[in-house]
């Protein structure tokens, strides 16, 4: 079968166009969610490998350099294991002069960053590892 | 129409200010930090000279009437809606009602003392002159020609429906100018450099200028080295332009900033260069400078780096808006 995360692109500027606010694609593979945040379109892929726990992978939208704190800011936004809210800017994008900010697709606790601040990361590549609230491991 | 809720002191409505009226008395106004003010307007989706709010002393708020996008750039001052961070040098979306707050600025990448203010569709007050800057001296243009106050209203221009959820990195981290990690600005000798002895002449270019607190908009009274002209100089009053650096009897220099009379009589030893203007309003009370010898064609060549990043920052944030980042 066809990954769905072969067609995000498609998928996202579908959503764009239409109301929708949620969009979850699930297959064997993983789940693909598209959600509209502040106006925009965010896509993270839960992957489902490890299935006592569902942490979500949350990636890059774009090519750009990643940052894991604002420019004129001295701290990250974030340390490994701090919790996060959904919509929270988590870290940046940087294209020239522009920035994007890279937002948590859900309340929980950030695991990993999976990036290294200041390396180009392209279109897809996994920046954190989410575990959202209330999916504690099985045990 | 935004309501300031609180202000300390000195905050005015600003533009890129009021060229071409020198002749008229009336001196330049504009904001300290033109680059961080055309880079909000950029971000909310204003041509580079809207209107918006400069504030040099903190804190200050804001209640905002209507929803509006906003950005506010300059020095980071933790700016916070309705007490939730929002992103500094970012453009953001209130709703009506919430307050948005700036704080004393704290360490950050970039030491800065002034933060802008920018709304979509800006500040319309009405133009005078040209400009909508407020000009203290003689008591017009801006908010009735005056600094703002708690309870002002601000009237907010039409706007189409700016996008958000982006920012800009401050020009201050892309074009930084610093000598022995002071910062610095190009200085072109001024006509009466040669009246100075060397060794003034010399103390300008080698001593980190402290900025001290008798340093406002008019102008910045600089502490250093004593800076003597070789004979007596008698000057009549003529026309200065901001940037001049003069030097009174006592020897301590004063730069000449927006807010300057266009006329003096103290002779003028150099004149920070107009491109580098923007360094010297954002560099704290107490904070040193260094002033670089600079030439004429260096001069016209820093202006148009500005102006290249601003042009290059204001199609980054339109594809931005194109690709449909945001709505």
């Amino acid at each position: 079968m066809t990954d769905p995360f072969d067609h995000v692109a498609e998928l996202t500027a579908l959503l764009q166009a239409s109301d929708i606010d949620l969009l979850e694609l699930k297959g064997p593979s993983g789940t693909l969610r598209l959600t509209r945040w502040d106006g925009r379109i965010i896509s993270t892929v839960a992957d489902e490998l490890d299935t006592s726990r569902s942490t979500v992978l949350v990636r890059s939208s774009g090519v750009g350099v990643f940052l894991d704190r604002h420019p004129l800011r001295l701290e990250p936004v974030l340390h490994a294991g701090g919790t996060v809210s959904a919509g929270a800017p988590i870290g940046f994008l940087r294209v020239g002069s522009l920035l994007t900010a890279i937002l948590s697709p859900t309340d929980g606790v950030v695991i990993a960053m999976l990036a290294e601040p200041g390396s180009v990361v392209g279109y897809g590549t996994p920046l954190f590892e989410v575990e959202p609230t209330g999916s504690e491991p099985a045990s | 129409m935004i309501q300031v809720v609180n202000a300390a002191a000195l905050a005015t409505v600003q533009d890129l200010g009021r060229p071409g009226s020198l002749n008229l008395g009336v001196g330049l106004s504009g904001a300290m930090d033109p680059l961080a003010l055309a880079s909000g307007n950029i971000l909310v989706g204003n041509e580079d000279g809207a209107a918006g709010v400069e504030v040099p002393v903190f804190p200050f708020s804001v209640r905002f009437h209507e929803p509006v996008v906003f950005s506010v750039t300059g020095a980071d001052c933790g700016p916070s809606l309705d007490g939730v961070p929002v992103m500094p040098w970012w453009a953001s979306r209130a709703e009506a009602g919430q307050v948005l707050a700036l704080a004393l600025p704290g360490p950050a990448a970039w030491r800065a003392s002034r933060a802008y203010l920018c709304v979509a569709g800006g500040i319309d007050v009405p133009v005078v002159l040209g400009s909508r800057s407020t000009q203290l001296r003689g008591a017009f243009g801006g908010l009735d020609g005056r600094s703002l106050q708690p309870g002002d209203r601000l009237p907010v221009g039409p706007s189409r429906s700016a996008r958000h959820g982006f920012g800009l990195v401050p020009p201050a981290l892309e074009l930084p100018f610093a000598l022995d990690a002071t910062t610095a600005v190009r200085v072109l000798p001024a006509a009466e450099y040669d009246d100075f002895t060397p060794e003034a002449r010399e103390a300008l270019w080698s001593c980190a200028w402290k900025i001290t607190p008798q340093s406002d908009r008019y102008g910045y009274r600089l502490a250093g080295d004593e800076l003597r002209p070789s004979r007596p100089l008698e000057l009549r009053s003529h026309g200065i332009v901001p940037g001049v650096i003069q030097v009174p009897h006592g020897g301590q220099p004063i730069i000449q900033m927006r807010d300057a009379q266009p006329s003096g009589g103290y002779p003028k030893i150099g004149t920070v260069i107009e491109a580098d203007l923007w360094r010297l309003g954002q560099a704290p009370i107490g904070s040193r400078v260094r002033f670089v010898r600079s030439s004429w064609d260096e001069a016209l060549a820093a202006g148009r780096a500005n102006a290249m990043w601003l042009a290059h920052a204001r199609r980054r944030v339109e594809l931005c808006r194109m690709a449909g980042g945001a709505r």
